[in-house]
């Protein structure tokens, strides 16, 4: 465990996702899924949209936020959660017994079980309410407790690859064509979200909808 | 009968001095799982977390289309 001295002398790797610039593709999850090969029925990362359908719908790609005050790793009876040095929240597989309180913990929904739902008769592996495997979740590409030499094949099952040991940060964020969904220690994310608003500015005439569709100054020129 | 009165009634009112903290203090608990390697810990970075965070802060710079393309 790390003490909260450490954890704010040092990185914090997180994610932001520029809600002007998700345009729903759904290409973050692929690559989790492909990167990790994570079992059918389970999303580490799933893109959420709100008003969908409508002129001005926003849509957020959502995963494991790496609470800095994860309420996971709180409610855990069996205490596997921990926060590495740069502040990812992992979990020791070995360890989860599954009982899925950070299921309903996690306000993002991040928690999944994997494992043996599904395989009974007229179960789903998406139901929740069937004997349950051991807690699945984005890992930022950080893997699991040890292996930082990302070289065993038991720690890849467990846990999905390891970029941040290869120096590389969260393949959806690496993926994202639009640049929406950034990954990497906290400072420096909000640092290119930051430059990228003054730029553009913020708000619906900004970016987005509008900008694609046609503003109010350039209404009807594409008639 | 009036004194007994005023005795129960200032207990009662009192009662409401005696309210302690519902709110359960939560402990942190002791992580009980295998001891974590840290990212740097590899003959990639030479066990250096310098190296590994410029790297890493080197990599996230090429999320920011501004400073890719210079403009």
């Amino acid at each position: 465990m790390e003490t909260t001295e450490t954890l704010e002398t040092s990185e914090r790797m997180k994610f932001i996702c520029d809600v002007e610039r998700c345009i729903e593709c759904n290409a973050c999850v692929t690559a989790c899924k492909n990167e990790h090969e994570v079992p059918w029925g389970i999303n580490r990362r799933r893109v959420i949209t709100m008003n969908d359908g409508q002129p001005g719908e926003k849509s957020v790609s959502v995963a494991c936020m790496h609470c800095s005050d994860a309420p996971c790793m709180a409610v855990c009876p069996v205490n596997c959660f921990f926060k590495t040095e740069n502040g990812v929240v992992l979990h020791d597989k070995d360890i989860c017994i599954g009982c899925g309180y950070c299921s309903y913990a996690c306000p993002f929904g991040a928690p999944q079980f994997p494992g043996s739902a599904g395989k009974g008769p007229g179960e789903s592996a998406t139901d929740f309410f069937v004997a349950r495997g051991k807690m699945d979740k984005c890992t930022f590409c950080a893997g699991g407790p040890g292996d930082a030499e990302n070289t065993s094949e038991e720690e890849f099952e467990k846990y999905g690859r390891n970029r941040l040991a290869e120096g590389k940060l969260p393949l959806c964020a690496e993926m994202c064509s639009t640049k929406s969904l950034l990954a990497g220690d906290g400072n420096v994310i909000s640092g290119i979200l930051e430059e990228r608003v003054k730029n553009r500015g913020y708000g619906d005439h900004k970016w987005g909808w509008d900008m694609a569709y046609g503003r109010p100054e350039n209404a009807g020129a594409d008639k | 009968m009036r004194a007994a009165l005023t005795l129960w009634l200032l207990a009662c009112i009192l009662t409401g001095c005696g309210e302690y903290k519902q709110s359960v203090a939560y402990q942190d608990g002791t992580y009980q799982g295998k001891t974590d390697q840290r990212h740097w810990d590899n003959v990639r970075f030479q066990h250096d977390k310098a190296t590994w965070a410029s790297a890493i802060n080197a990599r996230a710079q090429r999320q920011n289309e501004y400073r890719r393309t210079g403009d």
